[in-house]
């Protein structure tokens, strides 16, 4: 059975300016295929840093993190590719992870092309079905994504990783800065990408309201350890 | 007063991001702007910044700041107004300090600029106004390199910044959006009691916030004002579909039972 093992995970920050810096104490996590767990804490508490871990833009300082039992730690470049469509992650500031003077649909087709075997008509109907579901007007798909607002920015990476159908999707405060309708529809689309495709999501969030909302169990972070943890009883 | 009379921004492709929209900041209060994403709130706040995407003109209205209509203003007097009559606390902060400078630099060097202090003055301004917005750690702060801050310290390393500078009127743009509670309400305080006298615009979707800081709301719905209020009146009395279900949501309660145990 699938599974994320986070085990005895420590990452130290070495820089001239600050000396060393432990973002990240011995944390221990295990998520089932098929379940959601959220992290919450506060600002600098050692989320993000997690996150990052979690698809391999850092390697942590110690500790081992198993991705259905494979050691995403020792991968490189090569294997972390042939990986992409088992992990996806969607971050605070999504400028960074979309091109801004390509169309909102070349964006989100350009995942489909790379890691699916979608053909074309199968791509279009995918991304149309998925605009619906986060309330965003087909309209949009044509516009180059710098004129989106920063709330349809943040659904359109959203829209993104989920196209694909991931087996983990990791996301880092997709929610913040959303409006009520549209924190309802990214919700609502997490909820059934968990039961119709078994994809399991690691949220990590400020909202208590929006973690139990889609968890089974709640993980909080402070000052890089985890301090306490939640688990839906009923 | 900071006024926005019958603003109309018009995009290339002929589409109105803004089209008549009215709203009074006087001195001394705090409104709210809510609407959904894309209605044209940053739009809005482009707008009296003077710093609207090439693409995007304005075609009609005026921005009256006190008595100067800053749209008649050149880009250079323009600009001059921001930081020292408007001050600005951003969506994403990460994007909003320069990445290759230390944050203590970046304080310093506004500090020194703006307000004519010694460097020595201005550090130790900096300093104050850091502690105010609950970053204890002064100086692990004002060493480090913007990567190396959360994006809610960054936050309110920005709302450090405003504190220093003091100007007449603030935009606030989502500004507790990367914040946890604690320090949301922090921030909050801190708009409430530190800055009194100033006319603030706080932009957000957090129904906690509007209600505790703004007696008067505007819900803006695809560039225009669809509603105006009190934030109570707008949850009890919602007028258009879209406040409707708004206020629908924010009366949804999380359902479970849960378990706690401490680690």
């Amino acid at each position: 059975m699938g599974e994320i093992v986070i085990q005895n995970v420590n990452q130290i920050y070495h820089s001239e300016t600050q000396g060393e810096f432990h973002a990240l104490y011995d944390i221990n996590i295990r998520l089932e295929k098929g379940k959601n767990l959220a992290i919450e804490g506060e600002s600098g508490s050692g989320k993000s840093t997690l996150a990052r871990l979690l698809i391999g833009m850092e390697k942590p300082t110690s500790g081992t993190i198993l991705l259905d039992g494979e050691d995403i730690t020792q991968w490189n470049y090569r294997t972390w590719k042939s990986h992409r469509k088992k992990i996806q992650a969607v971050f605070q500031d999504s400028s960074g992870t979309l091109n801004p003077a390509r169309s909102a649909f070349s964006n989100v087709e350009e995942a489909l092309i790379n890691l699916t075997s979608y053909n074309r008509k199968e791509r279009k109907r995918r991304i149309y079905d998925l605009m619906d579901a986060v309330y965003m007007d087909h309209k949009l798909l044509d516009t180059p994504v710098r004129r989106l607002s920063g709330g349809e920015q943040r659904r359109l990476s959203l829209l993104r990783a989920m196209a694909i159908e991931p087996d983990y999707l990791i996301m880092d405060e997709v929610t913040s800065g959303l409006d009520l309708i549209s924190t309802d529809a990214v919700l609502t689309l997490v909820e059934n990408a968990a039961k119709l495709h078994r994809c399991s999501c690691i949220f990590i969030t400020h909202s208590r309201k929006d973690a139990m909302r889609i968890s089974d169990r709640i993980t909080i972070m402070q000052n890089g350890r985890i301090v306490e943890q939640g688990h839906l009883i009923k | 007063m900071l006024k926005i009379n019958q603003l109309s921004v018009k995009e290339k492709s002929g589409r109105f991001l803004l089209d008549q929209v009215s709203i009074e900041i006087p001195s001394g209060a705090i409104i709210g702007l809510t609407g959904h994403s894309g209605s044209g709130k940053t739009t809005l706040l482009r707008s009296i910044f003077g710093m609207l995407h090439t693409d995007c003109q304005i075609k009609d209205g005026e921005i009256f700041m006190d008595d100067t209509d800053l749209l008649c203003l050149s880009r250079r007097e323009h600009r001059g107004l921001c930081g020292k009559k408007i001050g600005f606390i951003p969506q994403t902060p990460m994007t909003a300090f320069d990445s290759r400078l230390k944050i203590g630099y970046q304080i310093q060097e506004t500090f020194q600029r703006r307000l004519q202090l010694t460097k020595s003055k201005a550090i130790a301004l900096a300093k104050e106004k850091l502690d105010l917005v609950n970053l204890k750690e002064k100086q692990r702060v004002l060493n480090a390199y913007p990567g190396e801050l959360s994006g809610g310290m960054l936050q309110r390393v920005a709302a450090a910044i405003l504190l220093g500078m003091s100007p007449d009127y603030i935009l606030a743009d989502e500004p507790t959006a990367a914040l946890d509670e604690e320090n949301s309400n922090l921030l909050l305080e801190v708009l409430r009691t530190q800055m009194q006298d100033k006319g603030i615009l706080f932009v957000s979707h957090d129904v906690g916030a509007l209600q505790k800081l703004c007696n008067n709301v505007y819900v803006l719905g695809t560039g225009k004002v669809i509603e105006q209020g009190n934030m109570d009146q707008l949850l009890t009395k919602p007028q258009t579909d879209w406040m409707k279900q708004f206020s629908s949501l924010s009366r949804k309660e999380s359902q479970g039972e849960w378990e706690w145990e401490k680690l």
